[in-house]
């Protein structure tokens, strides 16, 4: 175990490390958010896709390779499987353009689910009196990254063949155990952060596999 | 009330010149110009090298990974402890970055010739237990560890032979087991009773105190010194009577602290050797060093101490 002071910490070395990255994906986000008329929710979708993947690519390797496995282990079998849905979420987002959408129930959890990662987690450690600088930023911080990409899965349009179906399978896991496990490693530091993991990542998985999933049309 | 640590008359003579010895050992080891007593020792039962009662824990404290303010936390740390006279740093595989931490401590601080090196084996695959305990070593920078412990009795019966080959060969000094927080005692004890160990570390404070009943007389009758890890119960003891003001004998035993009284309690049971807290700040580590000087709590304090301390839990 670490400790809180130490946990901390390693949301301030990777943001004085990393910092224009997420700004270059929160404002990729943005970007993509105000032309999604334009481009559409399939393209719109695989956009977002291509961002997410880039941000686990950056938060594998800087964050949970570079910075959290030397103080806990059990990341150094973590770390990979994240860092391969780095590769596999822009071709979830290619793959499935012609997919149905979802329906209502889901893309109103899924917007829920993003407004928690992008507004309301950075917002913790200054509430916090932790400061600005270890604040978590969805792309670098891997729990704000986790509940964003939960949001664009739940909202992902629906695979037509089995095939496909297996590769988002494949995407939800490392995800969800991810989830899963930080908020393990949370609860055993008394950290009220752990909260709202486990119960997102259900969350999501009821939007998504709910009867109320299916679009209406 | 209490006993007096200038009473020398109640040490064995052994220990008399352990302590003698060690103050000797520490006025070398010291920076020039120090003017700290000398810490209490106590002999380790086997050979009678003397220890100094309060050691260091890494436990969570030194798991500071790639930080470069935390590994400077862990250095003034480690700094302060020798400076303070200390001697025995325990840690285990199983602390993530700590046995590197330490070791960079150790060679910025040039390798002090007073450290006792205290480590586990953590492994249930016996084969790895080898090269696990070589790669300690080379953290440490230290051509041999002081001592081996089979961590949370895991994989004992493979490891313990295997360590006291390794001692038998003068690659290890002191061959020992570990345990916590209560955890597999009857286990502890069987082990204690039929294996030639030389050390058990085992949880020990005002408001842990099952070992009394049967490790702590055996290790004593066994000739085995005894590590007191958990002596706050990583902090938990401390955060709980942080509300209450310190009794009135505290002062009559040199104490300001709660740590002060709940380490100097420990160390005063004949059968301890040494504890082990661990802790990221300096100044909590003077503090903790402190305990190793002055008047000890006797037999009769000690167990007002216990009755008031779970009395205010």
């Amino acid at each position: 175990m670490f400790s809180p002071r130490i946990y901390a910490r390693l949301f301030e070395q990777a943001n004085a490390a990393g910092w224009s990255l997420a700004v270059l994906l929160l404002a990729g986000a943005g970007v993509v958010l105000l032309a999604w008329a334009r481009l559409g929710p399939a393209r719109g979708h695989a956009a977002l896709g291509a961002l997410l993947g880039l941000a686990w690519v950056g938060c594998s390797l800087l964050f949970l390779r570079g910075l959290y496995e030397p103080i806990n282990w059990a990341v150094a079998g973590l770390w990979p499987p994240l860092l391969a849905l780095g590769l596999l979420l822009p071709l979830l987002g290619a793959v499935l353009r012609d997919g149905a959408p979802v329906g209502v129930v889901p893309r109103r959890v899924a917007l829920g689910l993003a407004a928690w990662a992008v507004c309301v987690m950075p917002l913790w450690a200054p509430l916090a009196g932790q400061g600005w600088a270890q604040a978590e930023l969805p792309g670098l911080a891997p729990d704000a990254t986790a509940i964003a990409t939960l949001a664009w899965l739940v909202a992902l349009p629906r695979a037509k063949d089995w095939r496909r179906r297996v590769l988002v399978a494949l995407a939800w896991l490392p995800v969800v155990a991810w989830c899963g496990f930080s908020a393990l490693m949370l609860l055993a530091m008394d950290d009220a952060r752990a909260a709202p993991l486990a119960p997102a990542a259900l969350l999501a998985l009821g939007a998504r596999l709910g009867p109320w999933g299916r679009s209406a049309g | 009330m209490m006993r007096a640590m200038q009473s020398t008359r109640h040490w064995p003579r052994r220990h008399v010149l352990g302590t003698l010895a060690a103050g000797a050992g520490f006025g070398l080891a010291a920076p020039l110009g120090a003017q700290v007593v000398p810490p209490l020792t106590k002999p380790i039962p086997k050979s009678g090298e003397a220890l100094p009662v309060v050691g260091l824990g890494s436990w969570i404290t030194f798991n500071v990974g790639n930080d470069r303010a935390g590994r400077e936390a862990s250095y003034q740390v480690l700094r302060a402890f020798f400076e303070e006279g200390g001697r025995l740093v325990d840690s285990s595989p199983m602390y993530g970055s700590s046995q590197p931490v330490i070791g960079e401590a150790l060679a910025r601080l040039g390798h002090p010739r007073a450290l006792f090196s205290a480590e586990k084996v953590w492994t249930s695959d016996a084969t790895r237990g080898p090269a696990q305990m070589e790669a300690s070593r080379a953290f440490w920078g230290v051509p041999r560890l002081d001592l081996m412990q089979v961590h949370n009795l895991l994989a004992w019966e493979q490891h313990l032979p295997r360590l006291l080959e390794m001692k038998a060969a003068g690659r290890l000094r002191y061959v020992g087991i570990s345990t916590s927080e209560g955890r597999r005692h009857a286990e502890f004890e069987r082990v204690l009773r039929g294996q030639p160990l030389d050390f058990i570390q085992l949880s020990y404070n005002p408001a842990d105190r099952e070992a009394e009943q049967r490790l702590l007389p055996l290790a004593a009758e066994r000739g085995v010194a005894v590590l007191a890890n958990r002596p706050f119960r990583e902090g938990g003891l401390l955060r709980a009577l942080a509300r209450h003001p310190l009794p009135g004998w505290a002062a009559e035993i040199g104490c300001r602290s709660w740590a002060q009284v709940s380490l100097k309690f420990i160390v005063s049971h004949p059968a301890v050797t040494c504890a082990i807290p661990a802790t990221s700040r300096v100044e909590h580590l003077r503090q903790n060093m402190a305990a190793a000087r002055g008047p000890m709590p006797d037999a009769a304090l000690r167990r007002r101490i216990a009755a008031d301390v779970v009395a205010l839990l």
